[in-house]
């Protein structure tokens, strides 16, 4: 037996350290959660002419009724001095309570401006109840002490390097070298956040993972990664971990959002697509790399960047592979949130037809929002909830890939059928801690905390959005950085040879664009299903 | 993942930083002339100009990183919970009418 297997794999394989520091994540925000100290992992903000602005959270406070007249950015830019209309914002959320549907609303102000007693006295003029006069007092208030987050960037810097450095020591690796290494490649992802939080590159839907990627290229590419570096770049620890959080983001209660409609367009038409890429990849045009081919499929049929980093690791792909389907992924998205809107515009088709379309097909959910969001309400709640039935189907992909992979594609031809041990045996062990911890967060904490909408909104906002999402996007943007650093244009060169990954993605998108079509105009259309009035 | 055998270590002379100053220069001209928010026109440029208007960020990747998509779920939500209502209850329902749409609404 190999010295990494038996019970002493449990700390010195990666998959199952994975596993651990994803649960004592997924834990920590558990905990926290209850606790109530409202408490959040802390993020790069979205800035536009500042970039310190990245730095420093927004003050809020709640208002009620807030002037319908003034909560646009628009309203409040014509309403407003230029500085004070860029510095507040209103956001109004719906959600759920004992049962019942609640609107709040809140108006914040970026903190790293003290708001003057000429801001105030302007935002004053806007507000039509003694209620909103005093709210704004109080923002202002609270507007006087900046709330920046450099002391929480260095206490999540400081817990993940411990934490990934104690599972280094125990695979047998000199942790202090990664340390160096990780400090670098962490300061690259904040920096690629950075870059990604800008208002106009945020605009055109310019992610984290591009910028992330490129940072990395750039200087794999040039000077060269150093050996120190290399060392604190543990792509698939990062990686791996980071699929542990998103399994607790995969909740399974959210497919039943728009019923048998949303089931009918994002679950039965993704597979159909998946399976028609991978043998149109494999038998037509005869692509060598099978994990290639299905990294691509997965990307294009379920929903881009999140379901080609699953799949990659459950078919454990090569990483110069993913780096180029994240590449063409991310460029397709673009394009066709930029140019599906204004076709659906011209053809006269339906809100819902057309949001449905978009959300079965843009590859992002934040090009997703921002195509619907051209078209109308109804379009972009259609094509938000699409979107996110389909997000929750990664967790099925992996899964079966996974199977597929272990006893199908890497199984000798004329060797006898795997046994079950060997089959566990060669199973990826974090895509068992990605399942579990969308298992536990679907079917046991929601129930725990109230089940129906109320458990499912406390887990959401509480856990999920106040701590794993954020940690998961920080493991993967380290992840890209890694890649990227790892990554050779050479190599990439040659996975392009003959053109074949991009006419894969072309011909699957449009076998995509024309399946998606059809099964919106059966949900939405009245074809099948009663179309929602409107 | 798998190793794709890639050259590592540092590169030795001048060449390979002149390069990397190259490709720095490159990269932040992109980003710096990005931050400008030029749009094409017309139709091309309809997304964008309505993003960059809104403040829209189109960069989430998963839906959990998007609060309209929160939003978005609990309409949808209630539209068809409201939906069931009206089938089970079709003469006694106030709250659901023909022209009923999944737009957000103040409730009552």
């Amino acid at each position: 037996m190999r010295s990494d297997e038996g019970i002493s794999s449990l700390w010195k394989k990666e998959d199952w350290w994975a596993v651990w520091i994803g649960f004592a994540i997924l834990t920590v925000a558990v905990v926290v959660a209850g606790l109530e100290y409202g408490i959040k992992a802390p993020k790069i903000q979205r800035w536009v002419a500042s970039p310190l602005d990245a730095f420093y959270s927004d003050a809020s406070v709640k208002v009620k009724d807030w002037p319908e007249a003034f909560q646009s950015r628009e309203a409040l830019k014509s309403a407003l001095p230029a500085d004070t209309a860029e510095r507040l914002r209103y956001a109004r959320k719906v959600k759920y309570q004992e049962g019942k549907r609640k609107v709040s609303e809140t108006l914040g102000f970026k903190s790293r401006y003290p708001m003057s007693e000429a801001d105030r006295d302007a935002i004053l003029t806007l507000a039509t109840t003694q209620a909103h006069r005093a709210a704004i007092g109080e923002l202002y208030e609270k507007t006087q002490t900046a709330r920046h987050n450099f002391a929480a960037l260095g206490i999540l810097l400081i817990a993940m390097g411990v934490a990934f450095m104690l599972a280094v020591r125990l695979m047998g690796e000199r942790s202090l070298t990664f340390a160096g290494g990780y400090v670098v490649v962490f300061l690259l992802a904040t920096l690629a956040y950075f870059i990604a939080g800008q208002g106009a590159i945020s605009a055109y839907g310019l992610p984290y993972a591009l910028w992330a990627l490129l940072l990395g290229l750039l200087i794999s590419n040039t000077i060269g990664t150093p050996t120190w570096l290399l060392a604190g770049s543990k792509t698939e620890l990062f990686i791996k971990t980071g699929l542990v959080l998103l399994g607790a983001e995969i909740l399974f209660g959210k497919i039943v959002a728009l019923g048998s409609r949303g089931l009918l367009v994002a679950w039965l038409v993704t597979p159909c697509v998946l399976v028609f890429m991978y043998f149109f990849g494999t038998r037509v045009l005869k692509m060598t790399s099978k994990s290639l081919v299905v990294i691509i499929a997965a990307a294009t049929s379920v929903c881009g960047v999140s379901a080609a980093i699953a799949t990659a690791a459950a078919a454990k792909a090569k990483k110069d592979e993913l780096t180029l389907t994240l590449g063409m992924t991310l460029i397709f998205t673009v394009l066709m949130m930029v140019f599906m809107p204004p076709v659906i515009k011209a053809v006269g088709m339906g809100e819902q037809i057309g949001g449905a379309w978009m959300g079965g097909t843009i590859d992002s959910t934040g090009a997703v929002v921002a195509a619907g969001a051209l078209l109308g309400d109804n379009a972009e709640i259609v094509a938000a909830v699409i979107k996110m039935i389909q997000n929750v189907l990664i967790g099925v992909v992996a899964f079966c890939i996974a199977i597929v992979w272990v006893t199908k594609v890497e199984r000798d031809p004329g060797a006898p059928r795997p046994s079950a041990f060997e089959i566990w045996r060669r199973f990826p062990k974090f895509i068992v801690g990605f399942v579990a911890a969308s298992l536990v967060f679907s079917f046991v904490l929601i129930p725990a905390l109230g089940g129906g909408q109320e458990g499912l909104n406390a887990v959401d906002k509480n856990i999920i959005g106040a701590i794993t999402k954020t940690c998961r996007g920080w493991l993967f943007c380290l992840a890209f950085v890694a890649i990227g650093l790892e990554t050779d244009f050479r190599q990439l060169a040659s996975q392009m040879a003959g053109g074949k990954p991009i006419i894969l993605y072309v011909v699957g998108q449009s076998f995509n664009l024309i399946l998606t079509l059809l099964a919106a105009y059966l949900a939405f259309g009245g074809w099948l299903l009663d179309a929602i009035p409107l | 993942m798998r190793e794709s055998g890639n050259h590592k270590g540092c590169r030795r002379g001048l060449a390979p930083w002149a390069r990397f100053a190259a490709g720095s220069l490159l990269l932040a001209a992109a980003v710096l002339g990005l931050m400008q928010g030029y749009t094409p026109p017309g139709v091309a440029g309809e997304v964008l100009r309505n993003n960059i208007r809104e403040g829209i960020d189109a960069t989430p990747l998963f839906y959990t990183e998007s609060e309209a998509s929160y939003e978005a779920e609990l309409v949808a939500r209630d539209t068809l919970e409201r939906l069931d209502e009206r089938a089970d209850h079709p003469a006694g329902s106030a709250s659901v009418g023909a022209g009923e749409d999944l737009a957000r609404s103040e409730p009552p």
